[in-house]
């Protein structure tokens, strides 16, 4: 046999002779009862995420519900504050001069982020605040399926400071 | 393989997370990604763990495949990447002896020893193939993929599958050259 053979790699006569080659050392197959555990752990995996979604979703449709709500019914004996939204500029209020309507008008015209409002009223850590922006920027859908383990807990921790209850069966 | 709608109606239900897509899935498939680890690693426990982490990884990132291949040639790629990050930890796996496996087939003392030899032939010029040679070899050779296909599991080029299936295919036939003489 010359190593320096050309040979066409693709022809049939090539994957023939692999083919028998490899007969040679035949591969093992998976017995049924390993095929259905392997199968039952895969599915078994899927289902658990799923389960946690139907979960999720829930609690963070309601959280976000809250926030708005919040938002809107808040009690207005506030010190005057100034909040600054990035570019969005500046809105002042305080406790005589703003009404619901104001807030929800500057909500509803982007003047203002739920999630700062959210952030200024109840003093919340940036870190928290940069989560509460993700929760709102993403597709839901697509953001629960991503989570870790340590992200639902965290998320459930704040949903927990809203007043939401922690979990409900799906 | 299935009809165009038929793929698109199973890929849905896979997004879905729907549990008996799922599982036609892995029985369609468990036996060539069986197949294409048990011959990388040599060895029937590697094999059967990274043909379930394929899967496991297939169904977490099912989202993020869009169809545009078959399913098959998908689950080859992630088969494909498992083999070989385990190899550049593991560089190499433990193959099983030869002797336990012939003896549950009860063969004559002949027969066993032809068959030991054979094998021994087989598993030598595979473990002499660097990995990635060693994947596109068993990817044309072993799952029956065309060079396009290979390229799209792998990632490379068809030009570098060329080259390596033809790389490979020397340093195997040289192999079985070298060990029957004839």
């Amino acid at each position: 046999m010359k190593n320096s053979e050309k040979f066409d790699i693709e022809s049939e006569a090539i994957e023939r002779s692999m083919a028998e080659f490899l007969k040679g050392d035949p591969v093992p197959e998976l017995d049924p009862f390993e095929l259905s555990i392997m199968t039952e752990k895969i599915v078994s995996e899927t289902t658990a995420k799923k389960r946690r979604w139907f979960e999720l979703k829930p609690a963070f449709q309601v959280g976000l519900a809250i926030v708005s709500v919040i938002v809107f019914i808040f009690a207005l004996n506030v010190r005057t504050k100034t909040i600054k939204v990035f570019e969005r500029g500046e809105i002042h209020f305080s406790g005589e001069n703003i009404s619901e309507k104001t807030i929800i008008e500057a909500v509803e015209k982007g003047a203002i982020a739920e999630t700062e409002v959210l952030v200024r009223l109840f003093d919340i850590e940036k870190s928290e605040k940069d989560l509460l922006k993700r929760i709102y920027a993403r597709d839901i859908d697509e953001f629960i399926d991503k989570l870790s383990d340590e992200d639902v807990e965290n998320i459930m921790e704040h949903l927990d400071k809203l007043g939401y209850p922690r979990s409900k069966e799906a | 393989m299935i009809g165009e709608s038929a793929k698109k109606a199973l890929l849905k239900r896979l997004k879905e997370g729907d549990r008996d897509a799922i599982t036609e899935v892995i029985e369609d498939n468990q036996r060539s990604i069986f197949a294409l680890a048990y011959r990388f690693t040599g060895n029937r426990e590697d094999a059967k763990d990274i043909t379930q982490e394929t899967f496991m990884k297939a169904i977490k990132n099912i989202k993020s495949f869009r169809g545009d291949s078959e399913i098959s040639t998908w689950l080859y790629a992630i088969a494909s990447n498992l083999l070989r990050d385990k190899a550049r930890k593991n560089k190499g796996f433990e193959t099983t002896t030869l002797d336990e496996e012939i003896i549950a087939d009860n063969p004559s003392p002949l027969e066993q020893y032809e068959m030991k030899e054979r094998k021994s032939i087989v598993r030598k010029a595979l473990k002499s193939l660097p990995p990635e040679m060693r994947t596109a070899f068993l990817l044309r050779f072993e799952s029956g993929l065309k060079i396009a296909e290979i390229a799209k599991a792998t990632g490379k080029s068809e030009g570098t599958i060329k080259a390596q299936i033809h790389d490979a295919l020397s340093r195997v036939r040289k192999i079985m050259g070298g060990e029957n003489e004839e």
